[in-house]
């Protein structure tokens, strides 16, 4: 998948806006959006909000969790420990990024936040890699990692699998080979046992 | 006595593997029968129908009938041409996919592609058998003296040592047709598999060989004795690369000199990871962008309200 594709799903998140003008309910594939009014805080989505914000329409009021405290927090957190935390928002890089791209003025702080988004991003991205690295060293058949989003996922995703991939049918020559020479060593021996290990092989 | 041939002999037709002891006392009708659906089998191409009205039909009638009256045991035996043989249907899939479809047979994979047992018409897995094998001849061979250029006879002699490639030596290393031994081609031997064993990131992979993997697991599969290590050994080397592959794909600029000291399944793995890595960087310093109408919606020209009346 393309970063822009994991942008387009999270720009589905909400946000709270005030518009700086006043329109009757919209009615959209998504959903309805509206009514606007005047002053009056509205919930919508990050798409249409930073449309309107492009054309000078609305203020964007910033997610709860984007403040200087709670992402310090987080990023405290985060590399005090060894797996990976629930982050305050599941597309908490995509949103940083495109609020902070278009609506800086709005959100208080700004650069702050941009600067410690950016840190726990590195902290998680180098976790995810060392995490890979000890999975595939131990030969490891199934991992669990709890709270990674989507981005992150996406970071790793052709390589990470097809790695996986060959690797399984590489081990799987192997383990043929060893069913083979041990019927190889009974047909040597004993014809009627090797054949039925044969059979025992073809069949499983 | 009749009766039971008959049926014998109609069950073991469908079975396609007729061997049928006949007694002459068989009914004709019968044999006929069976006799024009063998032939019809063997040879749908011609147009053949039940009716028996080919010439080669006939003639093949003629001689089972000379041969049932005179005093022989008889078998009828299918042969099954090139039917169910993997390669055969293959080439025949295709070409049946480009008399129809008229498209040309390439298959390049891609690693998404790529499933567990690789394509009969993969290149990677073409060249990899192609690497070559030290063979040793068990049997003499007439005519082949050319495989061996240091050789002035027409023949190989037994115990002539020769590099054939991987497909050719499998094929003539069989049980059924043992006419070469095969040996452990260098890169797979203990000396080289210590070096891997001692660290197999320092190695230059691309020069052990192009197709290391595939052509291991290849060569692994072979009824050796060192065949278990060398499978143990790849899994281990991938596992021990791995990480620096990946590292090297996520943090690399464009060098290409990284890039040739992979395998080809490291190098594809490789580009992989770097195409990913590329295009994450190009997300995270793309500028903010601007929702804009579809070309459609701006040329779509409104109706007047003029137009509208008349309808």
């Amino acid at each position: 998948m393309d970063p822009s594709v994991v942008e387009f799903l999270a720009e589905d998140q909400m946000v709270n806006i005030v518009p700086s003008f006043s329109c009757d309910r919209v009615f959209l594939i998504c959903g309805e959006v509206g009514p606007f009014r005047a002053g009056l805080p509205v919930k919508v989505p990050i798409w249409l909000a930073l449309n309107l914000r492009q054309r000078q329409k609305c203020r964007v009021l910033p997610p709860d969790w984007m403040n200087v405290e709670q992402l310090l927090q987080a990023k405290e957190e985060e590399s005090q420990s060894r797996f990976f935390n629930k982050m305050p928002s599941e597309h908490y890089m995509v949103e940083g990024r495109l609020l902070l791209g278009i609506a800086a003025e709005d959100i208080p702080q700004a650069d702050e936040i941009r600067t410690i988004l950016k840190d726990i991003w590195d902290i998680r991205m180098s976790k995810l890699r060392s995490s890979i690295d000890a999975f595939i060293k131990t030969g490891g058949t199934h991992a669990k990692l709890d709270h990674l989003t989507d981005m992150e996922i996406n970071s790793i995703r052709p390589l990470l699998p097809h790695a996986l991939d060959e690797m399984f049918s590489l081990q799987r020559v192997v383990r043929t080979h060893i069913f083979l020479y041990i019927s190889n060593i009974f047909l040597s021996r004993n014809n009627s046992s090797a054949l039925l290990l044969h059979y025992f092989i073809i069949s499983t | 006595m009749e009766k039971d041939v008959t049926c014998e002999m109609d069950r073991q037709n469908k079975k396609r593997n007729c061997v049928g002891k006949n007694d002459a006392e068989t009914d004709q009708e019968e044999e006929k029968e069976l006799v024009g659906s063998l032939v019809v089998k063997k040879l749908p191409s011609e147009g053949c129908t039940g009716k028996n009205e080919d010439p080669l039909v006939l003639r093949t009638q003629q001689l089972f009938h000379t041969l049932l009256s005179s005093d022989c045991e008889l078998g009828v035996v299918w042969i099954p041409g090139h039917v169910g043989i993997r390669g055969n249907e293959a080439a025949d899939a295709a070409a049946k996919d480009g008399a129809t479809n008229g498209t040309l047979v390439y298959w390049r994979e891609s690693m998404a592609g790529r499933s567990l047992t690789p394509h009969y018409f993969s290149l990677e897995d073409i060249f990899a058998t192609q690497e070559r094998v030290p063979c040793k001849f068990i049997l003499p061979v007439p005519r082949l003296g050319f495989l061996d250029p240091s050789s002035e006879s027409d023949d190989i002699v037994v115990g002539t040592s020769a590099e054939l490639p991987f497909w050719l030596a499998r094929a003539i290393s069989s049980r059924r047709r043992n006419i070469v031994t095969i040996d452990i081609p260098k890169i797979y031997k203990e000396a080289y598999r210590e070096i891997l064993k001692a660290d197999a990131c320092v190695v230059d992979l691309h020069k052990f060989g192009l197709f290391f993997y595939q052509f291991g697991a290849y060569i692994s599969r072979l009824n050796h004795r060192d065949s278990a290590a060398i499978g143990a050994i790849l899994v281990q080397t991938f596992k021990e690369r791995f990480r620096q592959v990946m590292d090297w794909a996520h943090n690399s600029g464009t060098d290409p000199a990284i890039s040739q000291r992979l395998d080809s399944l490291e190098r594809s793995l490789f580009r992989e990871g770097h195409q990913t890595q590329a295009q994450l960087d190009a997300w995270l310093s793309q500028g903010p962008e601007r929702i804009t109408a579809a070309q459609m919606v701006v040329n779509h020209k409104k109706r007047k309200l003029a137009d509208l009346e008349h309808l």
